[in-house]
């Protein structure tokens, strides 16, 4: 993972700051959410900062007898046990590939869920002003159009896609238990 | 509600209401014990006590209709304090009726604080006991509700509290004609020097007709105080409250009988624990410790070469100081299965008194602890075997005098520790299990068929089969055939054991082996395709190596193999959980197996590697992959790695299809 130090004391900051989620810009009046950027393929997407409880590097994954492909197994993280997603799989965006130093799980906080998200890298935290995100927009993306928030344009012109954590992270798609029956 | 602090009322009534169940669980061990010594005054002192506080403090926090019921039972107590009534069976019965009643109240109440329960049936049977004078000697016309003229009836009081709150507060020195009987009852009682602040307190309530100048209480009068001079007062909620009882009937609470409310007392609310300072400073200690090794190891590292020695003494200390924390800490969690041996008790008391037998329950190492789960756990399993021990093994007492037993049945409930598990036995002096009407029974329901041939113990073990009662006749207390299945089931979700020993006029032994904590215990290490799992060692029994050339293929998915006499199926687990099958495994002539038993069927497992014994830490798996019928968590190996925990729950039942095989021990396959 190449992440600058002031990544990790952001989102941890963060995390004290739970209700203001939103940081004014230095304009005054313009309302500034953080993002966590981080790549599948070569592409940019982002999730809110918000619930991202924290980044952790790849470690060894227990796989999981009868699980979806999408669900990778589950890790050790400090002595509690999470459940591992591969991110690209989820977007059906191909496999996760191990690149050393840089796949990595961006753990994930909605509620009462707890999930590690694998992506091949993790890039910056970007502010981004609502002006900025356009929902309407159509790219050619290949992800299902649920899970898309928005599409943002960064000042230097790269076009990052907002993921809804939220439809990603719904439990009855998540749930083993719903996959073996199913 | 004239509260101004809401959420700090709402915190007393929850504080209340979590003490109150301690009082109401207390009461009723005090009843039975008054059963036994019917003169102890010690004990109706006690009794008296507790139903005092209980009245006080739920008036103070406006539980008012539980308080007023409170009242009236203590009017019961008060007959019994004084001496002007005897505590025999049918006051014990009504009384403990009544602790039911208060039971189910509490309870109700902490799920809704507006709950209420009907309670004008016990009441009335209560004020008819409280009346009467002197010893019934005719208990049976007592024992049924019947309505008397000069009898107070609970709903003319209520009514009348009810009416207070309309009429004016100048009304309130002078007492109804109803109320002048209760005191007419204070005047039967003894001299007033023999009576202690208590009774003059409850005379004092019953006077005013409210009972809300709790002389202890000043909270409560500080509450209260302000509403008595208000001729307005109909306003207030509690007022509503008292009018429409007892004719209001909140619909979540259905009023239990008293067979029925001994068993299920599991409270999903009941979230706090009681921990003794002891225990807490422990922990403390021994926290302070490890942070003074941590210390002393982080300074001795700074020259790591030559405090060698040092190093190495200070991590074996940190090692013991950690295990000791760790006890410590699971400790916090567990209690004294006394309180879950005192229901025990009662069950037994009940069920004897049911069916007209003489049994006493025999309770050995109640002090002892486990975890709460565990103990919450066990009220139904437990109550279930005495219940059945009580009707089945037991026998009439013109039998046990035939067979020269004491009259007397005995029934030992016996807690003890050893080597890591807790073990808990049932055992009575009954006529034992026959096991031959078992197996006509088990022939008859089409468990097994005609022509197996079982042992004794296997016959006994399908006790435990689901749909099975060997009762002839199903009755009220027993014999529903939903039993030890059910209860077998309950004991396996805590990684439990149970078995049943049995000597046909001798008696039954009913053995419930249980792990000291739900998650720590010792599980079997074995890998399947490269990849680390466990089973506890507790399901395990034994671990051996299997010749390919003992292994019989029946057809393309099944395979057995012989084992002693037995033949026995021989599972490939790692496709059985969905792990792909190994197939280059295939020209391995040598395989492991694990031998486990699922209701009086042995099971092998065949694993790849039986890695060892460890000491597994069960962690919880995210509520995503929870529900998964061959996982039962998750646990962290040494090395920082996840490893699977496997449940072998749904086992028994998917492989009975190899039954009726060339197996001797076969069972037809139950859906």
């Amino acid at each position: 993972m190449n992440l600058p130090d002031e990544f990790y004391d952001q989102s941890s900051a963060l995390e004290d700051s739970n209700n203001n989620q939103t940081v004014p810009s230095s304009n005054g009046d313009r309302i500034k959410r953080k993002y966590l950027l981080f790549s599948l393929n070569e592409e940019n997407y982002a999730v809110p900062l918000s619930c991202v409880k924290e980044v952790v590097a790849l470690s060894e994954i227990t796989k999981m007898p009868q699980a979806p492909a999408f669900f990778k197994g589950l890790i050790n993280l400090r002595g509690k046990i999470h459940s591992v997603v591969d991110f690209k799989r989820k977007l059906d965006q191909g496999e996760c590939r191990i690149i050393q130093k840089q796949t990595s799980i961006i753990i994930i906080e909605i509620e009462d869920l707890t999930i590690g998200f694998m992506v091949e890298d993790v890039k910056e935290v970007v502010s981004l002003s609502e002006s900025q995100i356009e929902s309407e927009l159509q790219i050619s993306s290949t992800v299902h159009e649920d899970y898309i928030q928005g599409v943002a344009k960064l000042q230097d012109k790269r076009l990052v896609i907002l993921l809804s954590m939220n439809r990603i992270l719904n439990f009855e798609e998540l749930s083993l238990v719903r996959h073996k029956l199913a | 509600m004239p509260f101004n602090d809401e959420p700090f009322f709402s915190e007393l009534q929850e504080t209340f209401l979590a003490e109150a169940i301690e009082i109401v669980e207390t009461l009723e061990v005090h009843f039975i014990e008054l059963e036994k010594n019917p003169d102890s005054k010690v004990v109706i002192e006690k009794i008296f006590r507790l139903a005092h506080t209980l009245k006080g403090s739920a008036k103070a926090v406006a539980f008012d209709e539980l308080s007023n019921f409170t009242h009236i039972i203590e009017n019961l107590l008060v007959k019994l304090k004084d001496g002007d009534l005897v505590a025999d069976r049918v006051v014990i019965g009504v009384l403990l009726e009544a602790s039911d009643l208060l039971n189910d109240f509490v309870r109700s109440l902490q799920h809704d604080r507006t709950a209420s329960v009907v309670t004008s049936d016990l009441c009335e049977r209560l004020i008819t006991l409280s009346q009467t004078k002197s010893h019934p000697k005719t208990p049976e016309r007592l024992a049924k509700p019947r309505s008397n003229q000069d009898t107070i009836k609970p709903d003319k009081i209520l009514s009348f509290e009810a009416k207070s709150f309309q009429t004016s507060s100048s009304d309130f020195p002078e007492p109804s004609a109803n109320l002048s009987n209760d005191k007419q009852i204070d005047k039967n009682r003894p001299k007033p020097e023999s009576r202690s602040i208590d009774t003059i307190d409850t005379i004092y309530s019953q006077t005013d007709g409210f009972g809300f100048f709790e002389e202890q209480d000043p909270a409560t009068e500080r509450k209260f105080a302000p509403l008595a001079p208000d001729p307005t007062v109909l306003g207030h909620p509690n007022a509503r409250r008292l009018i429409q009882h007892p004719s209001t009937e909140s619909p979540s609470l259905p009023v239990k009988n008293t067979k029925e409310a001994g068993v299920e007392k599991t409270s999903q609310s009941d979230e706090t624990i009681r921990i003794s300072l002891k225990k807490i400073d422990y922990i403390l200690d021994y926290f302070g410790e490890q942070l003074i090794l941590q210390a002393g190891i982080q300074e001795a590292l700074l020259d790591s070469q030559s405090n060698q020695d040092k190093i190495n003494h200070m991590m074996r200390q940190l090692h013991k100081v950690t295990y000791d924390l760790q006890k410590s800490a699971t400790s916090l969690r567990s209690v004294a299965v006394k309180g879950l041996f005192q229901r025990m008790n009662r069950v037994c008391r009940d069920t004897a008194e049911a069916l007209g037998k003489q049994v006493q329950l025999n309770t050995i190492g109640g002090d002892l602890e486990l975890d709460k789960t565990f103990v919450d756990n066990l009220g139904g399993p437990l109550t279930h075997i005495i219940r059945n021990a009580v009707d089945h093994g037991i026998e009439s007492i013109e039998k046990r005098r035939l067979l020269r037993k004491r009259d007397i049945a005995q029934i030992n409930l016996e807690a003890r520790q050893e080597s890591g598990f807790f073990i808990l036995t049932i055992s009575d002096d009954g006529h034992g299990i026959d096991s031959a009407k078992v197996r006509e029974k088990a022939v008859a329901s089409g468990l097994i068929s005609e022509n197996h041939s079982l042992s004794e113990q296997e016959m006994i073990d399908l006790l435990f089969r689901s749909g099975f009662s060997t009762a002839d006749q199903v009755s009220d207390v027993s014999g529903r055939g939903v039993g030890m299945d059910a209860v077998k089931r309950a004991v396996e979700d805590m990684r439990g054991t149970i078995s049943v020993r049995s000597k046909l006029n001798h008696g039954t032994v009913c053995t419930i082996k249980l792990p000291l904590s739900m998650s720590i215990f010792n599980g079997i290490l074995f890998t399947l395709k490269s990849q680390n799992f466990v089973l506890p060692s507790l399901e395990i029994l034994e671990v051996f190596c299997v010749n390919s050339d003992e292994i019989r293929q029946l057809d393309n998915e099944r395979r057995v193999i012989q084992r002693s006499e037995h033949v026995i199926p021989l599972i490939d687990f790692a496709s059985y959980i969905g792990q792909k099958p190994q197939h280059d495994q295939s020209d391995k002539n040598r395989r492991v197996a694990l031998m486990i038993q699922k209701l009086g069927t042995k099971i092998a497992l065949e694993v790849d590697e039986v890695i060892g014994q460890r000491r597994i830490v069960q962690k919880k798996l995210g509520r995503e992959a929870e529900g998964l019928k061959n996982v039962a968590g998750g646990a962290i190996m040494g090395d920082g790695s996840v490893a699977l925990i496997l449940s072998t729950a749904n086992l028994g039942n998917d492989t009975f299809k190899y039954a009726n095989t060339k197996s001797k021990v076969g069972f037809k396959k139950t859906t």
